[in-house]
């Protein structure tokens, strides 16, 4: 599962093509790491309750194909558990949507 | 959240303020929608956090914008609370004390305006996270260092400005010259920087006549915009000594043991000591490990300390700097444990051209996921003596009043030289009302309890500030009297942070004590 969604990107980055998913891959990547990577990447406390609560396959955000946009969103600002709320200044909208389109790169769009 | 309005405000006149702010910052940085109240709310609020719900945010970006933002406030007489990253987590997160107080959020001013390595400091705006200092000091190389908080989430000088701390002590001592804009608008800076051209602003502290830097630190005086604030230098070698204790009321002769070493700076950090529950909180749930509604039992304790390996406390004791001075400490302070515990500790020698620093995590924040749902905690944090006997009396009050209220005991204890700051974890579910209930009963016992001593809390959660400001009564409060006078003299209309730390200003005095 997760060898198919890197090889799925490496063939849109490879292909020249300039998607939206692809062109906001640096930016997204980046902003994620900053704004989410803190509790969301191996260590963090988000990638524990998650493990706990959906198993190690669905843990690391960064690697799943199945989450939306619209998900992400709402989490984002209406917090979820022990995930506190982001403000309109720490995240702006904007930068929320890369966000989101970085966490949907290989996976479903709306 | 629905708005809720500043008590007696009208809603017309509530409009008419929205729309001048909305001409000073442009719209999008007025956040009022009902999504953008929920993100300001506390996300460990006693509560729903109605009782600290803001009526919207708004966020200035420059000096001259916050200066034009306090003008509109005074005009509509709108309360605002100024925040710099608002991750007060524990304390208040991002909320206001009185419902309908709009949130002033700093974070658009975030630049690193200064560091200088040679004499060891800094000059940070209120948006500078601890991510980012940590960030700017490693990629220039510079070997500074400032003390970061358990959460690191926050803003180093909203950190500051709440007298937080670490092993490093009390971030507001490192405070040297501040920024300020007073609640009418005006721009002042403090000390050395009340010079037109004041060359030694951060790093001589209290300039010509009354040093002012302390007034603006837990207080609604005025807005901090710059401070200076003084860098650790990185040192050569550090040793970190590893402590277990078998039982509880070791932390008696440890106190005591330690003390005079921190005093003459021996030990030169803070000295740490926690419970076994600290070391199990962010890797396991409680239902892990017991069910019951009651405070964990002493069996179950015993399980955990013996499948971790954990002492009922744990500890470090850090000896810091150039490596043969660090060798004559390392001796010192083994020999003033080994005298009580007929033993050595083992330790760990860190080489800082080496290994880089660790910086920032976020990592405690996992505490809150200890009794599962909806998580969070609230910190109760007297100050005690550094006396053991002192130490222990405190200790076990508080553990019996945990106990009694069906709550797991959970602390760490932080000696400086002359004083132990005890910050003892109120851990929640936020969906389990009764649990919560018993919560906040527990910490209006502690706060009688921690009085009656002659102790007083360091910093205090929004729910609990007038609580608080309440034990510091020496001749009928002239304190809070003598506060109040000088917040009525600078903020005639009240409208900068109403009730921050029991300061109520004359428009909402009778605002106090209703949570
Ligand atoms: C698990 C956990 C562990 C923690 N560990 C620690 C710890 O080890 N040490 C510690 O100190 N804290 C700790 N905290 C508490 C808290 O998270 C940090 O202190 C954090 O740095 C505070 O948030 P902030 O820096 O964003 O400050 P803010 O929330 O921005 O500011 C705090 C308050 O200061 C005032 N203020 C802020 N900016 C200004 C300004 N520019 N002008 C005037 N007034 C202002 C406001 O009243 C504001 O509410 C911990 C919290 C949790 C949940
Ligand atoms: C302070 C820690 C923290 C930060 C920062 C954080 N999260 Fe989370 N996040 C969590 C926790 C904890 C959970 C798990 C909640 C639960 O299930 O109990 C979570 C869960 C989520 C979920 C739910 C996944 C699912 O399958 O249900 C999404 C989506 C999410 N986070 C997105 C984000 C995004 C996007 C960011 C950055 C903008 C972010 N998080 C930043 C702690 C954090």
């Amino acid at each position: 599962m997760r060898a198919m969604n890197l090889v799925a990107v490496a063939a849109v980055l490879m292909s020249g093509l300039s998607t939206a998913a692809a062109a906001a891959e640096p930016d997204g990547k980046a902003l994620y790491a900053r704004r989410c990577g803190i509790c969301h990447f191996a260590d963090g406390g988000g990638t524990w309750m998650l493990e706990r609560r959906l198993g190690k396959s669905q843990a690391l955000l960064e690697s799943r194909a199945d989450l939306q946009a619209p998900y992400i969103r709402l989490i984002a600002r209406r917090g979820l558990n022990g995930m506190p709320r982001f403000t309109r200044v720490e995240l702006p909208d904007s930068d929320l949507e890369i966000i989101a389109a970085y966490l949907t790169r290989s996976g479903p769009r709306p | 959240m629905r708005l809720i309005l500043p008590p007696g405000m009208k809603a017309a006149a509530f409009d008419r303020a929205r729309q001048a702010l909305r001409r000073v910052v442009g719209a999008q940085w007025v956040l009022d929608t009902d999504e953008d109240r929920e993100t300001y709310i506390d996300p460990y609020a006693v509560g729903t956090g109605a009782a600290h719900a803001p009526s919207g945010a708004v966020a200035p970006a420059s000096v001259e914008e916050l200066q034009a933002v306090l003008r509109v406030a005074n005009e509509f007489r709108l309360p605002l609370w100024p925040i710099s990253r608002g991750k007060n987590l524990g304390y208040g997160g991002a909320s206001p004390r009185m419902p309908g107080t709009m949130v002033l959020d700093l974070g658009r001013l975030n630049r690193i305006l200064e560091v200088d390595e040679k004499l060891g400091y800094c000059v940070v705006e209120p948006g500078v996270g601890f991510f980012e200092l940590h960030e700017h000091l490693t990629k220039n190389r510079i070997a500074m260092e400032v003390g970061i908080p358990g959460n690191g989430w926050g803003s180093v000088l909203g950190n500051a400005l709440e007298r937080g701390f670490s092993f490093r002590g009390d971030h507001s001592e490192s405070i040297c010259g501040l920024e300020v804009v007073l609640p009418g608008g005006e721009l002042m800076r403090t000390g050395m920087g009340a010079m037109k051209n004041g060359v030694t602003w951060a790093t001589a502290r209290h300039g010509f006549g009354p040093s002012w830097d302390q007034a603006f630190v837990q207080s609604n005086f005025g807005v901090v915009t710059k401070m200076g604030l003084w860098l650790h230098p990185t040192p050569e070698e550090v040793i970190t000594l590893r402590v277990a204790l078998d039982q509880p009321d070791d932390i008696g002769w440890y106190m005591d043991a330690l003390a005079p070493l921190r005093l003459r700076g021996v030990v030169n950090g803070n000295v740490q000591l926690t419970t076994y529950m600290m070391t199990v909180i962010d890797s396991t749930q409680r239902a892990d490990w017991y069910q019951g509604r009651d405070s964990l039992p002493d069996s179950v304790i015993a399980r955990i300390r013996a499948e971790r390996g954990l002492g009922w406390w744990n500890g470090t004791v850090r000896v810091a700097g150039y490596a043969d001075v660090n060798e004559g400490n390392l001796k010192r302070v083994q020999a003033a444990l080994s005298k009580h515990s007929g033993r050595e500790y083992p330790f760990t020698r860190t080489l800082s051209a080496q290994t880089p620093s660790r910086g920032p995590t976020v990592g405690p924040l996992k505490v809150a996921n200890w009794y599962g749902g909806r998580g969070g905690h609230m910190s109760f944090s007297p100050v005690v003596p550094a006396v053991g006997s002192a130490v222990v009396a405190q200790f076990q009050r508080t553990r019996a009043r945990y106990i009694e209220h069906g709550i797991d005991y959970s602390s760490t204890w932080y000696l400086n030289g002359r004083t132990v700051t005890n910050i003892n974890l109120l851990l929640t579910n936020m969906d389990d009302a009764d649990l919560t209930a018993r919560g906040d009963r527990l910490f209006h016992a502690l706060v009688k309890d921690a009085a009656a001593a002659g102790y007083g809390e360091y910093r205090t959660h929004l729910s609990y500030m007038d609580e608080v400001a309440d034990t510091f009564s020496y001749n009928d409060h002239a304190l809070r009297r003598f506060n109040e006078r000088v917040k009525d003299a600078i903020d005639p209309n009240g409208i900068l942070a109403p009730g921050r730390n029991g300061i109520w200003p004359a428009a909402w005095r009778k605002e106090r004590g209703k949570v």
